[in-house]
């Protein structure tokens, strides 16, 4: 119904915009005075560039240069270094020697660490942690406080096979899409049957770094803001700030698991 | 058989839409035929398109001139009416976009008088302030609203004339309804 109002009230909006007789004559004279014969230009709209794909061009690039100068730096001190008489290398390598013992390059025993116990206690630190979650070999769950949902497994990649469908205990299928619009992902997934009514409130939640909010039901406004579809199907969004693909996507997202 | 002014879509369904339509093979009299048959059958369905954008209707008339001429140039060949006015309407969106970037860039007073100008719809009309509504959204918008609104198109339709997935034409058109529906509200107190 309201569709078709606005559709309406739109089309008599727009009906007062006509093309005059005078308008069309003059575009006619006009067409036929130019020259045809002149290859047509590319019209295509140049669409922007995203931030989110200069900002890491333009990292790496700086990176690029960064490493670059000091790559450049330690030629050019090697360079320096060969011109350096044999007697006073060797006395500068005895030195060098001297300050790497220090600190955790001594043993338990007192003795020095041979070059490969130092790499070997090196490798034994603790690499840095990454915030990104690991979405191709660990899997992750995450509690949805709504009625209908109890959890929603994400699966590692790695383990998936094909199907994004999924039959829960209630007959219920699960369908999944994704809507890629803005800067944002949807993920939606529609529940046929109708029994899952997973009321209207939406949730936040986090997977490593990764915000994913869970949409409530076509009550929820958020609903139109996210999909239009059936409206006789039940469902709920998941939205990410992640630009994961169709198919990412449907490798993360296992399915709904219901309460009782 | 030709109907003077006639909306797009309307025209292309009361047409016969199975014959090739080979421009290369038209020479310069006929191509001006041509011209004149696309201006009385899409002529009013391209100039609210690029209205719609550019919400100046000197600017939208030169856009039908351009796209026309575009068409021309190009020397297509098309299975169908139905497919030759979905090209134009391509081409249209296309210059209209162009269109917009270059009275951004060269944004004058000139530019703003117009807008509040005699160059809008007439004001007494009930209807007009829905123009200016739909004026106030962003492009991805008001593209989808007026190919699904005014013109009737599918959004496997529009997809391909605007070049871009179902999807985000089905999710632009829900978001810029609701986004229209608060400006009438709010700004105009028309409740749809």
């Amino acid at each position: 119904m309201e569709s078709d109002k606005l559709r309406g009230e739109y089309k008599k909006a727009m009906e007062t915009i006509d093309l005059s007789k005078d308008s069309r004559d003059r575009i006619l004279s006009n067409i036929r005075l130019e020259d045809l014969s002149v290859p047509a230009a590319n019209v295509k709209v140049r669409k922007k560039v995203p931030l989110f794909v200069i900002i890491p061009i333009a990292g790496a690039a700086f990176a690029v240069l960064i490493i670059g100068g000091f790559l450049l730096g330690m030629g050019d001190n090697l360079t320096k270094n060969a011109a350096v008489p044999a007697l006073e290398k060797d006395e500068q390598l005895a030195v060098d020697e001297v300050d790497s013992v220090s600190g955790r390059d001594i043993q338990d025993d007192g003795g020095v660490k041979t070059g490969s116990a130092t790499e070997a206690a090196l490798e034994e630190e603790d690499p840095p942690k990454s915030l990104k979650p690991d979405i191709n070999s660990k899997s992750y769950t995450a509690n949805v406080d709504l009625p209908g949902i109890g959890s929603l497994t994400f699966l590692p990649i790695d383990d998936y096979t094909d199907s994004v469908v999924k039959d829960d205990k209630y007959g219920a299928n699960t369908h999944l899409y994704t809507n890629k619009s803005g800067d944002k992902d949807f993920v939606k997934i529609t529940v046929v049957d109708g029994i899952n009514d997973i009321g209207g409130a939406a949730a936040s939640f986090n997977i490593g770094d990764t915000l994913v909010t869970l949409y409530g039901s076509k009550e929820n406004d958020e609903y139109n803001k996210a999909l239009y579809i059936n409206e006789n199907n039940m469902f709920v969004v998941i939205e990410s700030n992640k630009g994961y693909d169709q198919k990412t996507w449907e490798k993360i997202v296992e399915g709904v698991v219901t309460n009782d | 058989m030709v109907m003077l002014f006639s909306s797009g879509a309307e025209s292309v369904e009361k047409e016969s839409t199975s014959s090739k339509i080979d421009y290369s093979t038209f020479d310069r009299e006929q191509m001006n035929e041509r011209a004149e048959y696309l201006l009385d059958n899409y002529g009013n369905a391209i100039l609210r398109l690029a209205f719609s954008y550019v919400h100046n209707k000197e600017d939208a008339e030169e856009i039908v001139q351009d796209s026309i001429l575009q068409l021309l140039r190009a020397k297509p060949v098309f299975e169908n009416t139905k497919h030759e006015l979905s090209y134009l309407m391509t081409i249209t969106s296309n210059i209209s976009k162009n269109k917009i970037k270059y009275n951004a860039r060269h944004a004058t007073v000139e530019l703003n008088e117009e807008i509040t100008s005699d160059q809008t719809p007439d004001k007494s009309d009930d209807h007009s302030f829905i123009l200016e509504a739909v004026a106030k959204l962003p492009v991805k918008y008001k593209e989808v609203i007026h190919l699904f609104y005014c013109e009737d198109y599918s959004t496997a339709e529009i997809s391909k004339i605007l070049n871009m997935k179902e999807s985000t034409v089905r999710s632009n058109l829900s978001r810029g309804r609701d986004k229209l529906k608060t400006i009438l509200k709010e700004e105009y107190g028309y409740g749809i």
